[in-house]
């Protein structure tokens, strides 16, 4: 069934005119294990690279995120969906404060709490209202069920703002795996395209070898470009350093269109 | 003021706030760090050393240690400076002085069916973004077009 709020409005003409210091709230939404982790980090650690300072708040059934952040993330006591609203309004209340963008992981199965409270609070609404910027992404796996599960959130019209990022993980992909092969159950449906058409931006996100090198030596993508010593003072090396630029260079390249939307 | 108690703090208050030295340098050299950050990024740990060298921030212990010990008292120290910078920024309303921003969506908008509903334009520009992504998939697999 098409919801009242189910189609996504037209995005604004101009992706690229969003001022530089206005709040975004990225939401990230669907299934876990599809990479989010992994994406909305590198979006925090390009915000600090570049001075910004956003929230990094994880909601997700399995708190990853929080886990790279330690002593700085925020988190809701309990996965109570009376208590998850209101540590909600308690991000949304710190971002207004200290006037600063977050970044929100509500994967994993916590976007039925993010439904729940929007129908106490319109947060599109809100956003429009006090200046903050919405941004919606998904992560999507090669799996059907990956985006179908985002498609249905999009087809309940609670979070569709026209700062849609649809970002092909191929980071999941099972080894040996080809990523025309695994993405092109996704790419042919009809949905995806009628997405990407009503607005929604597709980006490609490329696997990251050394990244659970990088994890396991507590290196943030920065660090790790640079090659900085990480925990034991240990470094990744010249030739994984360079596969992090790599790797860097070519997702920055796919969010171009779209970096004012970023935190 | 008659109240004694609000005289006292209103005469220490005209003191100014009390801010560290790292704060009062940032606040003091506010545009000139911005434009560093703006054209190099940011490098938190490096700057944390030099902040520390020139006695803008203490010393911590471990701060000039090997190994772990020290790689953590440095990463804490880039931690405080990232963390003074973003607040600066507040106290300098960066941001609050922006133009409201353009309505992302207006309110009371007709919602359009999600297909065959887009201007032409956005239908074009949608299917450059899938051709690049089949573009992508294409190419990570060894194929081309």
């Amino acid at each position: 069934m098409v919801t009242r709020k189910t189609a996504l409005v037209v995005p604004t003409d101009a992706v690229g005119s969003v001022p530089e210091m206005q709040p975004k709230l990225v939401v990230r939404l669907g299934r876990g294990r599809t990479g989010g982790t992994t994406g909305l980090d590198w979006m925090v650690q390009r915000a600090r690279r570049e001075g910004r300072d956003p929230i990094v708040a994880d909601a997700a059934r399995n708190p990853t995120l929080s886990r790279l952040y330690p002593g700085e993330a925020l988190a809701p006591p309990s996965t109570d969906v009376v208590e998850v609203k209101d540590w909600l309004t308690s991000v949304l209340d710190c971002m207004l404060t200290e006037w600063r963008s977050a970044v929100l992981d509500l994967g994993g199965g916590q976007d039925s709490t993010l439904a729940e409270y929007v129908r106490d609070l319109d947060l599109l609404a809100f956003c429009q209202d006090v200046g903050v910027l919405p941004v919606a992404v998904y992560f999507l796996g090669p799996e059907a069920d990956d985006f179908a599960h985002a498609h249905a959130i999009w087809r309940e019209g609670y979070f569709n703002t026209p700062q849609t990022l649809l970002v092909l993980n191929e980071g999941v992909l099972k080894r040996g795996q080809s990523p025309a092969g695994a993405f092109q159950g996704i790419q042919a449906n009809p949905d995806f395209v009628a997405w990407a058409e009503a607005g929604a931006i597709p980006v490609y996100m490329r696997s990251l070898a050394p990244l659970e090198a990088m994890r396991e030596l507590d290196l943030s993508f920065g660090a790790a470009m640079a090659d900085r010593p990480g925990k034991g003072e240990q470094k990744l090396g010249p030739t994984r350093a360079w596969q992090v630029k790599s790797w860097n260079a070519a997702l920055e390249a796919e969010v171009r269109e779209v970096g004012a939307w970023l935190p | 003021m008659t109240d004694p108690i609000l005289a006292r703090i209103q005469a220490s208050r005209a003191e100014g706030p009390r801010r560290s030295p790292l704060a009062n340098w940032l606040l003091r050299h506010h545009e000139a760090f911005a434009r560093i950050l703006r054209e190099g990024g940011a490098n938190w740990e490096r700057f944390a050393v030099v902040f520390v060298e020139e006695g803008l921030l203490p010393r911590p212990e471990h701060f000039d240690a090997p190994g772990p010990e020290g790689h953590k008292a440095r990463r804490r120290v880039a931690e405080t400076a990232r963390k003074a910078w973003a607040r600066t920024q507040v106290e300098r309303g960066v941001g609050k002085s922006m133009p409201a921003p353009e309505p992302v969506t207006s309110p009371g908008l007709p919602m359009a069916a999600p297909t065959g509903s887009a201007p032409a334009e956005t239908q074009s520009k949608a299917q450059d973004r899938l051709a690049r992504l089949r573009r992508q998939t294409l190419d990570r697999s060894g194929r081309t077009v």
